[in-house]
């Protein structure tokens, strides 16, 4: 019984922290600027903050047309540790272990990565349902550009 | 040894023709990793035989998987430990399942799964994902690994969206698993002084659980559970339990009633992960032709806190206490029947700092500063129990 109280306790404490934490601000006001970038057949014009954490965290498999979400990610990068501090909730190692953890418990495959942008947008182009990120100076012939909440 | 030795030359021959470090042959990812330990222990033996220093301690695995369609998808891991007695790197199945994801909000698999307790069950044998080497007993007790590990049979999930408030993540899963003789619940009920262990029918096994993922505050709540009806051991005695139960008799031990439930909070915000969580455990049994119950109920809860400092260094530290039974918790009750207080509970506060020398290998070192000797095994500690006692481990770990 004094298991819980403690327990009880301590979860408590976690909440204060959390309280006391989150109203630090922007912390990200100086990273640099990102885009979505989605194949042309995607049917969505745009995407809710939750959209593109849950796809880049394997919750949101299907577009709404119930067609399958392909999304690519760089290997590193400013670029990509913006995206994923702002748009996903983690730091670069922690997405790593997220999807380290989905791989070696057999719920997925990791994602495609790609040393470029260039060949991030490829991918992209080039597979129905992909979507990514990039750099507001991406060209935007090839693929959607979609506005970011 | 030879049987380490060849499962280490299997999980490494396709590095050796391999550009990269993951990869894939034709649509088959396949990924693996080899985890080597030691383990040192003043006063007590704990999992192995610590006192004088043991490498038996160590982990393997090697993973193949495909997408057939791109809602089904089928895997196989093979796995491989050693831990003192447990493990003997015997060459187990350790996942392999057909997926098909049908909704986001359902999907369903069959075949042999990983089970989930807590935050952590699922990832428990694999080193690379967590801070510290040995995560919390009070919650994710090591003689009790295999039990927990994994399930054979069917199994439903999801994630439903909630929107601005995160997503609720579920999963059920129903079937049955498996007890190896000379693994840690055999030692474990072998330690009661009166019983061998023969073999063990687990029933039905019912796992499951639900998380609330909130990431807009960077916190999640988890409620996970596992139950077991029709379980049963055959044992044999080693001493009389009555005129009529002489010792070397065949019996059964039934459990009348088993059930683990673990609540989880978990909060990151950048580099800082702190978790707490509770564990509860009923279990009841009796002994064919002995008429006492024998009922314990394990508690345990911990609090951690992880810290990445840089690419390459994090630290772990946390606080655990594990009771051997909740309406015991100062050891009263065995001290009345000769045995010490602090058996009855397990204080646990580590330490650890964990180097990322690349993504491929890592190096831990770890402290723990343990009071009570709860999880401690007399056949593994013939001269006794010290209160307090201090573990080191290390572990070394790649993966690709």
């Amino acid at each position: 019984m004094n298991g819980r109280i403690y327990f009880s306790f301590l979860i408590l404490v976690i909440l204060c922290v959390w309280w006391m934490v989150s109203g630090t601000g922007d912390l990200f006001a100086d990273e640099p600027a990102v885009v979505m970038i989605a194949h042309k057949n995607v049917p969505e014009t745009d995407l809710s903050e939750e959209d593109i954490r849950q796809i880049f965290l394997g919750q949101k498999t299907l577009w709404d047309n119930n067609k399958p979400v392909h999304f690519a990610i760089l290997d590193g990068g400013d670029i990509h540790e913006t995206f994923l501090r702002q748009y996903v909730g983690k730091t670069p190692s922690q997405f790593t272990n997220y999807w380290k953890k989905m791989i070696f418990t057999g719920k997925a495959q990791a994602p495609p990565s790609f040393d470029t942008v260039e060949a991030l947008v490829q991918y992209v182009a080039e597979n129905d349902g992909a979507v990514a990120y990039a750099p507001p100076s991406v060209p935007g012939e090839a693929v959607r550009i979609l506005p970011l909440p | 040894m030879r049987k380490w030795i060849a499962f280490l030359a299997f999980l490494l021959v396709p590095l050796t023709a391999a550009p990269v470090l993951s990869f894939e042959m034709q649509d088959i990812a396949v990924h693996g990793f080899v985890s080597q330990g030691y383990l040192h222990a003043e006063d007590n033996n704990f999992l192995a035989d610590t006192e004088d220093g043991s490498f038996q301690f160590n982990e393997a695995g090697i993973n193949f998987s495909t997408n057939i369609t791109s809602q089904l998808r089928v895997g196989i891991q093979l796995f491989a430990r050693d831990q003192g007695e447990i493990g003997n790197d015997e060459v187990v199945i350790d996942w392999a399942y057909g997926d098909y994801r049908w909704r986001d909000w359902l999907g369903v698999r069959a075949g042999i799964m990983r089970g989930v307790l807590g935050l952590y069950n699922e990832i428990r044998d694999f080193d690379m994902l967590r801070t510290s080497i040995l995560l919390p007993q009070s919650v994710y007790n090591e003689y009790q690994r295999d039990f927990f590990s994994r399930i054979k049979g069917v199994g439903l999930y999801g994630d439903i969206s909630l929107e601005k408030f995160g997503v609720i993540s579920y999963q059920a899963m129903v079937g049955t698993g498996e007890i190896d003789e000379d693994g840690g619940i055999a030692l474990q009920a072998e330690s009661s002084g009166f019983l061998e262990f023969v073999d063990s029918d687990l029933g039905t096994v019912y796992n499951g659980g639900i998380q609330w993922h909130f990431p807009e505050a960077g916190i999640r709540f988890g409620i996970t559970g596992y139950k077991t009806t029709d379980n049963e051991t055959d044992i044999r005695l080693t001493i009389p339990l009555g005129p009529n139960v002489p010792p070397g008799l065949p019996a059964k031990d039934v459990l009348d009633e088993f059930y683990t439930v673990v609540y989880s909070v978990e909060f990151i915000y950048e580099n800082l992960i702190l978790a707490v969580e509770h564990m509860d455990m009923k279990r009841k049994s009796s002994i064919t032709g002995f008429p006492r119950r024998i009922e314990t109920d394990p508690e345990g809860f911990y609090i951690s806190a992880a810290y990445r400092f840089t690419d390459w260094l994090e630290m772990g530290t946390y606080y655990s206490v594990y009771l051997g039974d909740e309406d015991d918790p100062d050891g009263e009750e065995l001290e009345a029947r000769g045995l010490r207080d602090y058996q009855a509970w397990q204080k646990d506060f580590a330490l650890t700092a964990r180097f990322d020398i690349n993504p491929n290998w890592l190096v831990k070192l770890e402290g723990h500063r343990i009071d009570g000797a709860a999880l401690l095994l007399p056949q593994e500690n013939p001269d006794g129990y010290e209160e307090d006692w201090y573990l080191f481990a290390a572990k070394v770990t790649f993966n690709f």
